[in-house]
């Protein structure tokens, strides 16, 4: 026992210095890659670039499923984002409630007969398109039930243009958004088949005629550590990831893709949760099988603002849903793992996901019980055992800082320096009990998992202008420790 | 001392000058008088001193010297000085600013108009106009109203206010009645207020999207009276002609020649 316990703690002492090796790596080439970012959007002129025609059309995809309180306002704040040419699809994916009838009442909308759908991906058939001339970037489609990746698909049949925009419903594009994720297409439009945006947490943010007034901190605790956990996923993860080409996910709520090669890859995969990472894994996977030179890029500057859940129910069964979804993609595509064929992909994102995200949780609870058998068997020196804590609790801190930081020298968001002081504080606050819940979330995933749970779990909404309550919503971040 | 009526005082006593001179010279003869309004928030003493003796110097006859000091403003008044010459001396008074003003001046140059003796609101316009002038190393050359434009208004609608601004005071020298709306909103409600001439709308815009805008302008307007100008950077041809069909006269783009946008608002009116 004595033997097993120790061979267990040098394991996992490794273990430890790997991810927290890989962190720093990936925080290293954050404020790398950050650097260069924010150098082409100094210098870009985007009041100008979005009236180029160089910039491609781009076609908004919203699926709305019993959305009837906020989805005039959304739409009404997609419709005036500063680009020459997109349009906004939302599509009504069987709702329960009134969300098709206020669409058609509030921008009077009639059916349009004359569109033809070409079905070139799987989808739910459409029943009816509506539209209005006079609102003439908007279309709305109903059909029935499907589910969120159905829907996309169902978008994608009926977009008009060579770039789609996957959307929630829930969310808030930045006026610039779209033109500043286009620059970073532009940049290499042959190679570019996904990027992603930055998303932010609105909750406590002052939301007027839908646009983002003042940048605020969430008042309440769980959207507090969520904003937190989010900095550090997109600009001390995601940036990192995006500068090694080995990005894994773009989040559902903001992502940018090029239409073609979402329909050579069957578009997205239905039936359940994860949607967002599984089109990205299966991009990666057919641009190296093909051997063609590709890239999935992360634009921080794009920002999308999204309602946090704010009760422990519904974070807590979103995280559970991430943690489902995260565990059926790794299954499904463990064939990538360490395969030398796929490259930075197959040899590290994967790997990385495996190791550090679907399997933390078992990692951490072994480490649990191996720590009550050190105690019980009397193995521990105090003094070393609190020094691994200390040196374990700075190096997280040291990651969650260095993304505040990151965020202060680029993007200056929050403007008071009061919130910055309590973001630095409550980054410190997470490691007394947020973290181990997250660990706890993702095994009650993988249970439910096993149990062939395949629901979406709970959701609420209300309206924007009222104190936000938010709903789990579909970004992943990977960066939990 | 408030400001407003330092204003007033300014332009009053510009108007009693004239007036003096009208009475005690030749009445059959109009008044010719150039008017040099200067401004410097720095050094303005030494302004007023300096502007004053190059005048003199220059003219070999003093100006009639109106200080403004609350304004930090000065009316120098050129009585039977030729147009030439009063512009000359702008100009020097223009080099002179350069050098001890540091940056923060503006000078305007005006002439008085036929019969000025009786219409003090000329003067009023002038001082009204030279206060709303920023800071600018070019000289300002002031304008008359005509009174066939007087009524011609033109709503701006446009997000950027740096552009709005500018705008604004370039037509508004032009002698329209300017009327400007940050968003699609406010320009739709000035819209059905006001009913302007010309709408010179961009297509981004918050609030509503601009197409709607322009489907709603329109709407509310179906015999066209108001002339539409769209004024955006959206340089795309799909949306150029996706506005002419929703019946817009022109359609201008940014980045933009100020005298190419005014000669097509002119055109239209």
């Amino acid at each position: 026992m004595r033997e097993l316990l120790l061979g267990y703690g040098t394991v996992i002492m490794y273990y430890v210095m790997a991810v927290s090796l890989i962190y720093f790596t990936l925080m290293f080439l954050s404020y790398r890659g950050i650097y260069s970012m924010i150098k082409g959007a100094v210098y870009s002129r985007f009041q100008s670039l979005s009236g180029s025609a160089h910039a491609p059309p781009v076609s908004l995809l919203v699926p709305a499923y019993n959305e009837e309180l906020t989805i005039i306002e959304n739409v009404k704040s997609l419709l005036t984002l500063n680009y020459h040419t997109y349009e906004v699809i939302v599509i009504n994916d069987g709702s329960k409630d009134n969300t098709l009838q206020v669409l058609i009442d509030a921008f009077e909308l009639k059916p349009k007969t004359d569109e033809t759908v070409h079905y070139a991906i799987d989808s739910t058939k459409i029943k009816a398109v509506y539209y209005n001339p006079a609102h003439p970037n908007l279309y709305v489609v109903d059909k029935n039930n499907g589910g969120k990746a159905d829907s996309l698909n169902a978008g994608i049949n009926l977009s008009h243009y060579p770039l789609i925009c996957s959307i929630d419903a829930d969310s808030l594009l930045e006026k610039d958004a779209l033109i500043r994720m286009a620059r970073v297409y532009m940049e290499n439009p042959a190679e570019t088949v996904a990027i992603g945006g930055n998303v932010r947490i609105a909750n406590g943010c002052v939301i007027r005629d839908g646009d983002v007034k003042d940048v605020r901190l969430p008042r309440k605790i769980w959207p507090m550590f969520q904003t937190l956990e989010y900095l550090k996923a997109f600009l001390g993860g995601r940036i990192g990831w995006s500068h090694i080409n080995g990005l894994i996910i773009v989040s559902g709520a903001f992502g940018m893709f090029r239409k073609d090669y979402v329909v050579k890859v069957g578009g997205y995969r239905e039936g359940y949760p994860g949607e967002d990472m599984n089109i990205i894994i299966k991009l990666h996977r057919y641009m190296l099988k093909n051997k063609l030179p590709y890239r999935v890029a992360y634009c921080p500057d794009a920002v999308c603002w999204t309602q946090a859940p704010d009760t422990y129910r519904i974070l807590s069964s979103q995280r559970k849903r991430w943690g489902r979804g995260n565990l059926k993609n790794m299954l499904e595509n463990r064939d990538l793992f360490l395969n030398p064929k796929y490259k930075v992909f197959g040899l590290l994102t994967v790997p990385y996901n495996v190791l550090f995200e679907t399997l933390n949780p078992y990692f951490k609870l072994t480490g649990l019980l191996a720590l009550i058998g050190y105690v019980a068997m009397d193995m521990t020196h105090w003094p070393i055992l609190l020094t691994f804590a200390a040196i374990n609790f700075l190096n997280g801190y040291l990651l969650a800082v260095g993304s505040l930081l990151l965020e202060e020298l680029a993007f200056r968001r929050y403007p008071r320096m009061r919130d910055t002081l309590k973001m630095v504080g409550f980054a410190a606050l997470m490691f007394l009990g947020y973290y181990q819940l997250g660990v706890l979330w993702r095994l009650q995933g993988h249970i439910e998992f096993l149990r062939k749970n395949n629901s979406w779990g709970v959701m609420t909404r209300q309206s924007w202008n009222q104190e936000p309550i938010g709903k789990p919503s579909t970004v992943t971040t990977g960066g939990e420790a | 001392m408030n400001n407003v009526s330092a204003v007033r005082k300014l332009n009053d006593r510009m108007y009693q000058a004239v007036l003096e001179k009208f009475w005690f010279g030749d009445r059959k003869k109009p008044v010719s008088c150039g008017i040099l309004l200067v401004r410097s928030v720095h050094a303005y003493d030494e302004m007023l001193e300096a502007v004053r003796g190059l005048i003199e110097t220059e003219r070999r006859l003093p100006a009639e010297v109106l200080a403004d000091p609350a304004g930090r403003q000065a009316a120098f008044l050129l009585f039977d000085s030729p147009w030439s010459e009063t512009h000359y001396l702008a100009l020097m008074v223009k080099g002179l600013l350069k050098n001890i003003a540091d940056g923060e001046y503006a000078v305007m140059l005006a002439r008085v108009k036929d019969r000025a003796e009786r219409n003090p609101q000329w003067f009023e316009e002038v001082v009204e106009l030279f206060e709303q002038l920023p800071a600018t190393e070019e000289i300002v050359l002031f304008h008359e109203r005509k009174a066939a434009t007087e009524s011609q208004s033109v709503l701006l609608v446009d997000g950027d206010e740096e552009v709005r601004g500018y705008l604004q005071l370039r037509l508004k020298m032009k002698g329209y009645r300017v009327l400007a709306a940050r968003d699609g909103r406010q320009g739709l409600d000035l819209f059905r207020r006001e009913k302007p001439d010309v709408v010179v709308t961009d297509l981004n815009l918050s609030g509503i999207d601009g197409y709607h805008l322009l489907t709603r302008l329109r709407g509310e307007d179906p015999d066209a009276g108001s002339k539409i100008v769209v004024f955006t950077d959206n340089r795309v041809e799909e949306a150029k002609r996706k506005c002419f069909e929703l019946g817009v006269d022109d359609y201008v783009t940014k980045p933009f020649s100020p005298a190419d946008l005014e000669a097509r608002i002119e055109r239209l009116l």
